[in-house]
């Protein structure tokens, strides 16, 4: 089965009708002030609420009960919940949590990370093994590789800037970090420590302020699997290495994977309610 | 089903978390929608369908709405597992048409003017689904022609009384 093959037996699929990928339950919270991020750990769910000076984070149950809240110093801009750890990355400082909320740890960042947009986005950190990797910017950009338990700082990668305003990571299994710079994508295998840069077929304007960094068309996502990176640039979804791509209507917000198969959100519109739908791609490799 | 924020997969499972709704209490609030959605098997399907017209008709058939074929089968590979329609897309009474205008009509300008019939079939993963229709005309005509052939068998076959 040839990889546009793959692409192209690839059709949309419609969750909410279909048999397959049936939501099962649905969990509505409210919450005081403005959303900032959330994440999800089993059956707690984290929401961070945006404060201009201090945050909070309240953990839900799945099934809407309140289980207990907490602060954090700065806007909280993005959060990541596994095996009962909770990591809530604010503008400047790192937090550690227990699924009780009870903080384990704190370190202050050595940039500051921007707010993310508020139609997700590619993350500012992810966690590998004991290792978390937190990408942050400011006068320069690194990509920070701390303990995942104790959020010491092992590791420290400077990142080239050029006139990028912010580094992010692919989503997926690998360490891959990219910016979204003037002449192209600029993307930083931090495993390998190699970069490289793509020119991309839309030269999208980013600028930087207090509300996050916006671009025109939207944050490109960037998606790691199996050490092949795939890239979502407004409409189209391309297989980097092969230069594989396909286009689907509306512009893609989320990409993700299981291992298994891509995952796409697309919307018909900027800020348009995304179709009730996600679309699935067929992992060119099989099942993992 | 309000706007998309984030979505988070782990094993099996989607999580969709959505801005349900702003609320103007005392001071501000948000709603948010949390979506549990247990993941499947998307390996694509395939279907046959075929439907067998009336003689006076043209024909097409589609898929999902994407995929067209002329009368009177079609296959088709890397179905998305899930819900499909299958429409059969009528040129109408070719006879009328052909009183009307007075003359034969060229097999090229006879285009779809409606949907006929529509299925709805369930494509499972990595399996093939079939339907095979026929219009119900044709299953009178053939039921009459049967008939026909019944009574004239039962009429070569009667004896008269032997007085």
């Amino acid at each position: 089965m040839t990889p546009l093959y793959v692409l192209v037996a690839a059709a949309l699929l419609v969750v909410f009708v279909s048999g397959v990928g049936l939501v099962e339950r649905s969990t509505y919270v409210v919450v005081p002030g403005f959303y900032g991020a959330a994440c999800i750990d089993g059956d707690v769910a984290y929401i961070v609420t945006k404060g201009s000076d201090n945050s909070i984070v309240y953990a839900w149950s799945l099934n809407g009960t309140l289980l207990g809240r907490v602060w954090v110093y700065g806007p909280g801009v993005e959060c990541l919940a596994t095996e009962g750890r909770l990591y809530v990355l604010a503008h400047r400082d790192i937090y550690l949590f227990d699924r009780d909320l009870r903080q384990l740890g704190a370190a202050e960042l050595k940039g500051v990370v921007f707010n993310r947009s508020p139609f997700a986005g590619s993350p500012h950190m992810v966690l590998r093994g004991d290792r978390l990797y937190i990408a942050s910017g400011g006068d320069e950009l690194f990509v920070e590789v701390r303990d995942a338990n104790t959020l010491r700082l092992l590791d420290i990668y400077k990142l080239p800037k050029g006139r990028c305003p912010e580094w992010r990571f692919a989503r997926g299994d690998g360490v891959v970090a990219y910016g979204v710079c003037p002449d192209g994508l600029v993307i930083f295998d931090v495993e390998r420590t190699s970069n490289k840069t793509l020119p991309l077929d839309y030269a999208p304007t980013c600028h930087a302020d207090l509300g996050g960094v916006t671009c025109s068309g939207g944050y490109p996502q960037l998606l790691s699997l199996g050490g092949r990176l795939y890239l979502a640039s407004g409409s189209t979804l391309t297989w980097l290495d092969k230069n594989v791509s396909r286009a689907f209507p509306g512009r893609i917000y989320y990409l993700d994977t299981d291992g298994r198969y891509i995952y796409m959100w697309p919307t018909t519109r900027w800020q348009d309610s995304p179709r009730s739908s996600t679309s699935g791609l067929r992992s060119p490799w099989g099942t993992s | 089903m309000g706007h998309f924020l984030d979505a988070a997969i782990r094993d099996d499972v989607l999580y969709l978390i959505r801005l349900s709704r702003s609320l103007e209490l005392p001071g501000y609030a948000t709603e948010i929608g949390i979506d549990v959605i247990r993941l499947g098997d998307y390996s694509p399907g395939n279907a046959l369908f075929c439907y067998l017209p009336t003689l006076a008709e043209r024909i097409w058939l589609s898929i999902s709405g994407v995929v067209a074929s002329d009368c009177c089968c079609i296959f088709v590979r890397g179905l998305m597992p899930g819900w499909h329609t299958f429409d059969v897309v009528s040129s109408g009474d070719l006879t009328k048409q052909i009183l009307i205008r007075g003359g034969m009509l060229k097999w090229e300008s006879i285009l779809p003017k409606e949907v006929k019939q529509s299925y709805v079939v369930y494509v499972e993963p990595g399996r093939t689904a079939y339907l095979v229709d026929v219009d119900t005309a044709f299953i009178y005509l053939v039921a009459s022609f049967c008939l026909f052939m019944y009574f004239l068998f039962k009429l070569a076959t009667i004896r008269p009384y032997d007085d």
